[in-house]
């Protein structure tokens, strides 16, 4: 793995840009409840980088669309927690003041450029319904503003009155970056942006990517199930298992001292370039059915150091370094370091420990 | 983008010319001597004889169409045996009729079923939705005669908000209107219900909530623009159907259009006229087809550049 050079930069745990405390999410179907959040703590400080990892159905999608508001009508439900940004709870704004919020405050890029952009709207027009909606600018103004972006973006200004179409998924996911940048947000939630893109294509999208948020200072949870790309683009790390952060830290601590037993089979499962031989160690076993969680910690079934307690409760988030924080019985342990009640993200939880769900 | 037009105008001539031959054919295919039949029960055989020789029923049937479109292409579509004035003047007269009749039924249509069609997809499953569903329901399987004659029966009867005969004014035009376009407006309600759900789960509409955008410029602008081939399909489509239900409308109200006139000329076994008002409303059918393909292209940039 690449050394990260942001790596050890301070966080700002003070006063988090975006604090999400003890979020419960559930999707109500014909064949029963999905719990697809569980008790989730995440926060992240104004201009930092985040890397949201984990594998598919871990619930990463299912927390950006609940701090935007949009999760599914009639189906998604908050069941519990808080949303704070910039000092107040989303989970209690009306819809009215989200509309100011989303595409403004807080920008979202979507996982498929492919489906993501109105096939019947040129790119002019998609970007300008963004501009228009939130500043007040005359239509001239706006269209200025949407050259600007383009050419920003890497797309010559003389394609805006094209559509969709007729643009590759690369351009295309450069054109949701300029749609999503375009208010100059606090905060860029990208949900897998390069998954859908060829690997040469991702690089260059990553690297825009990551040129343009330091340029406008935007804070990025970057959403992937990409170790590489957390290594190389983030400088925290938070690693989600069953609807839940299990272990959170920079991303220098978590590569060199990963300590939740699921992020060290993360690790033990990726191919390791230093050695010759192909290091495949897969954890064993499958996520757990979200309709069907188990009683204790949600990774008992599969975990190699399981105890006897850990069927029975569930662990907290503890803070067990400076600035690492590991959902484990274990954790407490192996610590070095402060064992106690851990800062902001532990607070909440704690009184859930005993019981489960 | 023109040429693609072009090859689409181009591949109407074939269809046409069927219809053509169809139409002409329709004197034949009764079962019969033609002559006879178009003389009517009472005649002398020297009358027979006449209309044979009149309609050019005398010569190889092939002859006969060569002549009869050489006349369509000149502008003559024959003399009525009825009226034995000029065919295209009695067509004149009514077809005018017809479209005012069709034309203020396509409007109610289109723009209350599209806009019941997405409220329905708005709020899908509630008090609304399912009550424009179960009316469009009844909308597209009520007959058009019967409910012709409900409405005429509670508005011109029962209520007298209305006159119960044509008398041109656009009062007298709404009943007509209301029953020749019941069907369409009915079919439209739920297409645009249809299609409207389907884009509004699609990932654009999501990413279009992402950026902040009220909702009902999502609904009217985002969504709906994508709905529109849809809307547009069905519309054409329909639009061609009402000419042809507006001989059942136009019978129950008593309105002087090209239908009525098909109606009155079959009792009259007034051939020409109605072999004329048959090829008039098929090259509508085939027109208005053409002109919903046009606007395709219009609200539908892939269709455009292909
Ligand atoms: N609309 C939905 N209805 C029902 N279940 C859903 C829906 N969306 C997601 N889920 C379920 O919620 C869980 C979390 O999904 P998601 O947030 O998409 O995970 P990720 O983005 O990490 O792959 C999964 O079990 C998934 O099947
Ligand atoms: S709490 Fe127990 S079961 Fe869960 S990860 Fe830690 S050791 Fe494994
Ligand atoms: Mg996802």
């Amino acid at each position: 793995m690449e050394k990260n050079p942001a790596a050890g930069a301070p966080i700002a745990v003070d006063r988090p840009l975006l604090d999400i405390a003890d979020l419960s999410v559930e999707y109500r179907t014909f064949d029963g409840v999905v719990s697809a959040v569980n008790g989730l703590n995440l926060s992240i400080g104004a201009g930092e980088n985040l890397g949201l990892v984990g594998e598919t159905g871990a619930g990463k999608t299912t927390t950006a669309l609940t701090v935007l508001k949009l999760l599914p009508p009639r189906v998604g439900f908050v069941t519990g927690g808080r949303v704070v940004f910039e000092g107040r709870d989303l989970l209690r704004a009306p819809e009215h003041d989200m509309q100011t919020v989303r595409g403004n405050r807080i920008s979202m890029i979507f996982q498929n450029p492919m489906t993501s952009l109105n096939p019947v709207f040129t790119v002019e027009q998609q970007i300008q319904g963004v501009l228009m909606q939130h500043q007040h600018l005359s239509k001239e103004e706006a269209k200025e503003r949407v050259g600007a972006m383009l050419e920003l973006v890497g797309i010559s200004r003389r394609r805006a009155l094209e559509y969709p179409h007729q643009f590759s998924g690369g351009m295309r996911q450069r054109v949701s970056i300029a749609i999503a940048l375009s208010c100059n947000p606090k905060l860029l939630i990208a949900d897998e942006p390069t998954t859908a893109l060829d690997v040469t294509i991702q690089a260059q999208v990553l690297k825009l990517m990551n040129d343009l948020k330091s340029q406008f200072n935007t804070s990025t949870i970057m959403i992937t199930h990409d170790l590489g790309i957390v290594a190389e683009n983030c400088d925290t790390v938070a690693v989600m298992y069953a609807g839940t952060v299990v272990e959170r830290a920079p991303v220098k601590d978590l590569f060199e001292d990963p300590r939740h037993p699921y992020t060290v089979g993360l690790f033990g499962s990726l191919p390791d370039p230093d050695s010759t031989k192909e290091r495949l160690d897969p954890i064993p076993g499958s996520p757990p059915d979200p309709m069907a969680l188990p009683a204790g910690c949600h990774f008992a079934p599969r975990c190699r150091k399981k105890r006897p307690e850990c069927d029975e409760a569930r662990p907290v988030l503890r803070q067990t370094a400076a600035g690492h924080y590991v959902m484990c019985h274990l954790a407490r342990e192996d610590a070095g370091a402060g064992t106690g009640t851990g800062v902001g993200a532990d607070a909440g939880v704690s009184s859930a420990g005993g019981d489960a769900r | 983008m023109s040429k693609m037009l072009l090859r689409r105008a181009a591949m109407s001539i074939p269809i046409l010319l069927a219809v053509s031959v169809l139409v002409f054919m329709m004197i034949h295919l009764m079962p019969g001597d033609p002559a006879r039949i178009i003389a009517g029960d009472s005649a002398t055989e020297e009358d027979i004889a006449m209309v044979r020789t009149t309609l050019g029923l005398d010569k190889p049937v092939v002859t006969q169409y060569a002549v009869y479109m050489a006349n369509v292409f000149k502008g003559d579509l024959g003399t009525s045996l009825r009226t034995h004035r000029p065919v295209v003047d009695e067509i004149k007269v009514r077809l005018p009729n017809t479209i005012r009749l069709a034309a203020v039924a396509m409007v109610l249509s289109v723009v209350f079923g599209v806009a019941i069609g997405v409220i329905s997809a708005s709020r899908p499953y509630s008090w609304a939705d399912s009550a424009s569903m179960v009316g469009a329901l009844v909308g597209v399987s009520m007959p058009t005669f019967y409910l012709g004659l409900m409405l005429m029966l509670l508005f011109s009867v029962k209520l007298g908000w209305v006159p119960l005969l044509a008398d041109n004014s656009l009062k007298s035009m709404i009943l007509p209107a209301v029953t020749l376009g019941a069907r369409s407006l009915a079919l439209l309600a739920r297409m645009t219900r249809s299609s409207m759900l389907e884009v509004l789960n699609q990932d654009y509409i999501l990413a279009s909530r992402a950026q902040g955008l009220p909702g009902n410029v999502i609904l009217y602008s985002r969504a709906l623009k994508n709905s529109m081939t849809t809307i547009l399909t069905v519309a054409g489509l329909e639009f061609g159907h009402l000419m042809a239900g507006a001989v059942v409308t136009e019978q129950v109200f008593a309105w002087p259009g090209i239908g009525r006139l098909i109606v009155e000329s079959i009792w009259a076994r007034d051939f020409p006229v109605v072999q004329a008002s048959v090829l008039i409303i098929a090259v509508a059918f085939v027109l208005i087809n053409l002109l919903t393909d046009i606007l395709y292209t219009v609200v539908n940039p892939r269709v455009r550049f292909r």
